[in-house]
């Protein structure tokens, strides 16, 4: 997948999952690779990414088994922005469904 | 690949970034193994849905240009134990190739019949191989005694067509010296005063020919290697299955110093006793028993380390992927892995240190009337406790629990961390 476009689509992909509640990142990553194909190491970077840009916040929370667990939480920005990223992904879809779905064929 | 592995890589991949950087993404992936391995997949299928480490990557250089242009690791103990890495396989090669080098000059001036009494005598000594030759304080000891001395006895194959042994030995060694390429290393208690060290090859012929042992005394320190006879530091890494070696060694009582260093096998020293001790290995468990020293150092790369029983003023312990047990009488106690478990039982102990990136650390601290800690965790809990004085589910800082009198330094970035003192 092309690196540009699939930044965009995954870090989509994760503020929405966001939106309805907090999230772990096992939680994340397995919940999005098994819907496509990628390297779930890289979608920490996302989260990082994410993190370092404001747009998420994080905090730790015990887990039952195992280490604590670091929790992801949408911020104020990252919600903004999550509406306006879903905006033009959906606009771009369309477009890209015009001319692959049957105009152009 | 196992997660054991990954990690490794991942942390080696990761050495040029910042050390929060660095941390994070260690963190984030120990707890992806975990609930990953607790919603029932195996190891090897995380690895594979983690992907390429290259990949991720080249994706955290586009990330923010967070990159560092040098190399400045000195600002943590982890840092420290990675560099030490390095370091230590860099001076691993670095001496094999040197000993290897010099060991080829030996033989060199040993075969070709040399005119030093040195090489003269260990000629003989090859030749007549049959013979056992024993030269335990004899005239040629003394004559030598400047420049080698060697006591060495090869026995013929006949005797054991499946083994291929020699030994050697000194009764007035203070210093013994063993290193093996890819031997195991046992040492116990020399019953009579008497330094040994013996060679045992276990392999094929042809791979029993691939090996040397030498034995020699240079001034009070005994030597003995076994290492594979080729010349250069490729050799080295080129695959080829190792045959089992063990190197049996007898320390005698009150001794002034050891060493005993391998790089791929196991370590077990059984009862000895020393002022000072160093253990190294590159790929294998260290594991010590009942034993006495002034100064106990062990490096371990990939392997867990353990230490029962030992008295020692100074001990440290530092491991790359592995464990660390230590249960010891210590005044001073230094431990560092980068993944694996620390758990610490002293009596007595005045200052106490422990590192994991990814292990939890449990501290428990005999004879120990207060502790002045200082903790940290990124994603797990921190417990002391000492008499009265509790600490329970803290993140990080410094606490003085009753009269504070050991020193406690303890962290990790993904294990919880407990201590307690009683």
């Amino acid at each position: 997948m092309n690196a540009q476009f699939k930044k965009g689509a995954l870090e989509l992909c994760v503020l929405t999952m966001l939106a309805d509640k907090d999230r772990y990142g096992y939680e994340l990553t397995d919940e999005i690779s098994a819907r496509m194909e990628i390297a779930t190491g890289t979608l920490y970077l996302v989260l990082k990414r994410l993190k370092d840009d404001n747009l998420v916040t994080t905090y730790l929370q015990e887990s039952e088994n195992g280490p604590a667990r670091k929790y992801y939480h949408l911020s104020d920005e990252g919600r903004k922005y999550q509406e306006d990223l879903k905006k033009e992904w959906v606009q771009f879809v369309k477009a890209i469904d015009e001319i692959i779905g049957g105009r152009y064929e | 690949m196992n997660k054991q592995e990954y990690m490794y890589n991942l942390f080696e991949a990761l050495r040029p970034f910042d050390e929060d950087v660095r941390n994070e993404i260690i963190s984030d992936y120990e707890e992806h193994f975990a609930d990953g391995l607790a919603c029932g997949k195996t190891e090897e299928q995380i690895v594979e849905e983690l992907g390429p480490i290259d990949e991720l990557i080249s994706e955290l250089k586009d990330l923010k240009g967070k990159k560092k242009k040098g190399f400045d690791f000195d600002s943590m103990d982890i840092s420290k134990a990675a560099d030490n890495l390095v370091k230590g396989i860099a001076g691993l090669v670095g001496s094999f190739a040197g000993t290897v080098t010099k060991g080829a000059e030996k033989m060199g001036e040993s075969f070709s019949e040399g005119v030093d009494g040195f090489a003269d005598s260990f000629t003989k000594t090859v030749t007549n191989a049959a013979e056992k030759v024993y030269n335990k304080g004899s005239e040629f000891a003394k004559d030598i005694s400047d420049s080698y001395k060697a006591t060495r006895n090869t026995e013929s194959d006949t005797t054991d067509a499946t083994t291929d042994e020699a030994n050697g030995s000194s009764d007035d060694c203070t210093e013994i010296v063993v290193e093996g390429d890819c031997a195991n290393i046992y040492v116990t208690a020399s019953p009579d005063n008497v330094a040994r060290i013996n060679y045992a090859n276990h392999g094929t012929a042809n791979q029993q020919l691939a090996y040397a042992f030498e034995c020699y005394q240079k001034g009070a320190t005994l030597y003995g290697t076994a290492k594979r006879k080729s010349f250069g530091i490729t050799n080295f890494f080129k695959t080829l299955t190792s045959p089992r070696i063990d190197l049996t060694v007898e320390v005698p009582r009150d001794f002034k110093a050891v060493t005993f260093k391998t790089a791929s096998g196991e370590i077990k020293i059984t009862g000895i006793s020393a002022r000072k001790a160093v253990i190294s290995d590159v790929s294998g468990s260290i594991d010590m028993r009942s034993c006495g020293f002034e100064t106990l150092k062990i490096n371990n790369i990939s392997g867990h380390v353990t230490v029962d029983g030992v008295n020692s003023d100074d001990i440290v312990a530092e491991t790359i992927s592995g464990g660390i047990n230590v249960a010891a009488a210590v005044a001073g106690l230094r431990t560092v892995t980068t993944s694996g478990r620390i758990n610490i039982l002293t009596r007595n102990a005045e200052k106490v240190d422990a590192a994991t990136v990814s292990g939890s650390i449990d501290m428990k601290l005999d004879g120990c009337s207060g502790i002045s800690a200082n903790v940290s965790s990124v994603s797990g809990r921190i417990d002391l406790a000492c008499g009265e004085s509790v600490v329970r589910g803290t993140k990080s800082g410094k606490f003085t629990l009753g009269n504070g009198s050991t020193a406690v330094k303890a962290s990790s970035v993904s294990g919880s961390i407990s201590v307690e003192g009683r």
